[in-house]
């Protein structure tokens, strides 16, 4: 375990001293949901605020973007060269791609907590008060199953780049299609029943349940496809995982 | 010349190495466009609204899209904007409508339902099919423009560039080059798929492939110069492709490349207005409502300017940053 502990330490290092992902982590998040939620307040009455929906919908979309900083932390320039030597040391390749799945997990989650607290001062987002643990543990095991899926990807295209921007669009794609940017469900039916296909979809739906039905219907369902999505990603990373040969 | 044929052959080369990155743009694009045949097929539909009524209760729906139903719906499916209000109808047929949109919105309700037809004015005039479907294709672009400028990126990264820079090959055209190369993998690619898509009779496409062509041509321009400037802005390409696909897809929803912020407020209005997607937008919708040239033409301009302004920093900043005087 001390082994494990001194990489997951130095991985963690690696991210919380880039200002570049430290402004990612939590600018991005708290300047899209200000934009966005200022756009469309317009046509909000007083109920229910264009923040509320921003808040959640972006917070999804930011835990999509989870994988990214995922498979920069465990393939950028600068982390390949430490990564090759740990493979030619006698610890278990288990713990090299897990550390950097744990670390950006961690880093991630840090920072979406601290945005989301500011959004909740700053403009008064509604996370669901009591209920926010839901809300809180839905996004946790989601962030663990998209920073898994950004290492598998990269294990199994053997290239960061590569794995970056085909992850990014097919991002914007889900947002697109699962109304993280702005509801698409008043647009007809089969617009909505295209939008069930986007992932995004399925937890801004048990997110939206939760807060304002107090309807856990979805809860349930949702965290155990991330749990077994999850499994399914550590099991492709330790399939396509070959030591040397991912570099 | 022998300097731009080498670079894309070599550029050529490299992309082929890495097809995932040209295979999914391709599949994303066709989806977008696709995607955007779909979904204008209701722009100009006041709201969706659920009844709850005990009988049967006609309303006016020119404007309305109602749905009946025995118990109102879950507040989640207001917030999702399945139902932008829900009217509930006692037996005396005294109505409550609970809605989370403006008072205007409500307002116009009323109106409606009180059988006061012709009072809504709410929807910005729909936008044509052919401005959907470049705004859709517009993030695609974009984000594709700043991918393909990986192999400038990377030669930047591994310091390559130092190399070039040393050896007597004139400088702006191996800029020159990397910027052809994007141009054409993005260009070409969209254009074979709209020409498929017009051909088919039973599509409409809102204007016609001599209209799509140099649209699309003006924002492959558009990408290719921004994924330059990204490039060039960003040490590896890793940086480029995170802050190019983060600001890409924050100035395109803003421009309203997928869903129009016309009633938003006036103050961000200014800067939206200086995005050079809006312009895009604008250009294209004013184009397909047959407006004559003096309507678009300053749009045209600005989305030139903005090409120009992102290839000269670009150009600007790596001469600075490798070439020594």
């Amino acid at each position: 375990m001390y082994k494990f502990k001194q990489i997951f330490i130095l991985d963690i290092i690696n991210l919380a001293t880039n200002p570049m992902w430290l402004f990612t982590a939590i600018g991005f998040p708290v300047a899209l949901v200000l934009v966005l939620g200022f756009l469309t307040s317009g046509s909000y009455g007083n109920i229910v605020s264009a923040y509320d929906y921003a808040g959640v919908a972006i917070m999804i979309f930011c835990v999509f973007n989870v994988a990214t900083f995922s498979s920069n932390s465990f393939m950028e320039e600068r982390i390949k060269k430490p990564n090759m030597r740990l493979v030619h040391s006698p610890i278990r390749h288990f713990y090299i791609y897990f550390s950097k799945i744990l670390a950006s997990f961690v880093f991630c989650i840090v920072a979406y907590i601290a945005a989301a607290i500011f959004l909740v001062f700053i403009a008064g987002v509604n996370y669901g008060g009591v209920d926010a643990w839901a809300i809180i543990l839905i996004m946790l095991l989601g962030n663990f199953f998209f920073s898994a899926l950004g290492v598998a990807v990269c294990c199994i295209l053997r290239s960061e780049g590569a794995a970056n921007s085909i992850l990014s669009l097919l991002f914007a794609l889900f947002a697109i299609l699962g109304g993280l940017f702005f509801p698409v469900e008043g647009l007809g039916k089969a617009v909505v029943a295209i939008s069930w296909i986007s992932p995004g979809k399925w937890i801004l739906a048990a997110c939206l349940r939760i807060i304002y039905d107090s309807d856990f219907s979805m809860f349930l369902p949702v965290c155990s496809l991330f749990i077994i999505l999850s499994a399914a990603a550590l099991a492709l990373c330790g399939r396509f995982f070959k030591g040397e040969d991912y570099l | 010349m022998n300097v731009f044929v080498a670079v894309l052959k070599n550029n050529f080369l490299r992309l082929m190495e890495q097809k995932q990155r040209f295979l999914l743009f391709l599949a994303l694009a066709a989806a977008a466009i696709a995607g955007a045949i779909f979904f204008n097929a209701k722009a100009d539909i006041a709201g969706n609204i659920a009844v709850v009524s005990g009988n049967v209760v006609s309303l006016p729906s020119a404007y309305l899209n109602i749905t009946e139903m025995e118990q109102p719906p879950p507040m989640s499916e207001l917030i999702a904007g399945r139902y932008d209000a829900v009217v509930v109808f006692d037996s005396q047929g005294v109505y409550e409508i609970q809605t989370i949109k403006n008072d205007e919105f409500k307002q116009t309700l009323v109106s409606l339902i009180s059988g006061q037809p012709g009072t809504y004015a709410g929807a910005p005039g729909p936008r044509g099919k052919g401005t959907n479907i470049v705004g859709f294709i517009l993030v695609f672009v974009m984000m594709q423009g700043v991918n393909l400028m990986f192999m400038f990126s990377e030669d930047k990264e591994k310091k390559q560039i130092m190399r070039i820079a040393a050896s007597p090959v004139p400088f702006a055209w191996y800029l020159c080059a990397h910027s052809f190369f994007t141009f054409s993998f993005l260009f070409f690619p969209i254009a074979l798929m709209l020409s498929v898509f017009c051909a088919v009779p039973s599509i409409d496409m809102g204007f016609g492939l001599a209209l799509h062509m140099p649209l699309v041509a003006l924002l492959c321009a558009l990408a290719t110069s921004f994924g330059l400037f990204v490039a060039a802005l960003s040490k590896t390409s890793d940086t480029s492709n995170m802050a190019g696909s983060a600001s890409v897809a924050l100035t395109s929803v803003l421009a309203g490349s997928f869903y129009s912020f016309d009633k938003g407020n006036k103050i961000l209005g200014a800067i939206i207005k200086a995005l050079p997607q809006k312009a895009y937008l604008s250009m294209s919708d004013s184009l397909e409502r047959g407006l004559d040239i003096s309507s678009w033409s300053i749009d045209g301009l600005h989305i030139i300017a903005v090409i120009m302004a992102f290839v000269l920093a670009a150009v600007y900043k790596t001469r600075k940053d490798y070439v020594k005087n």
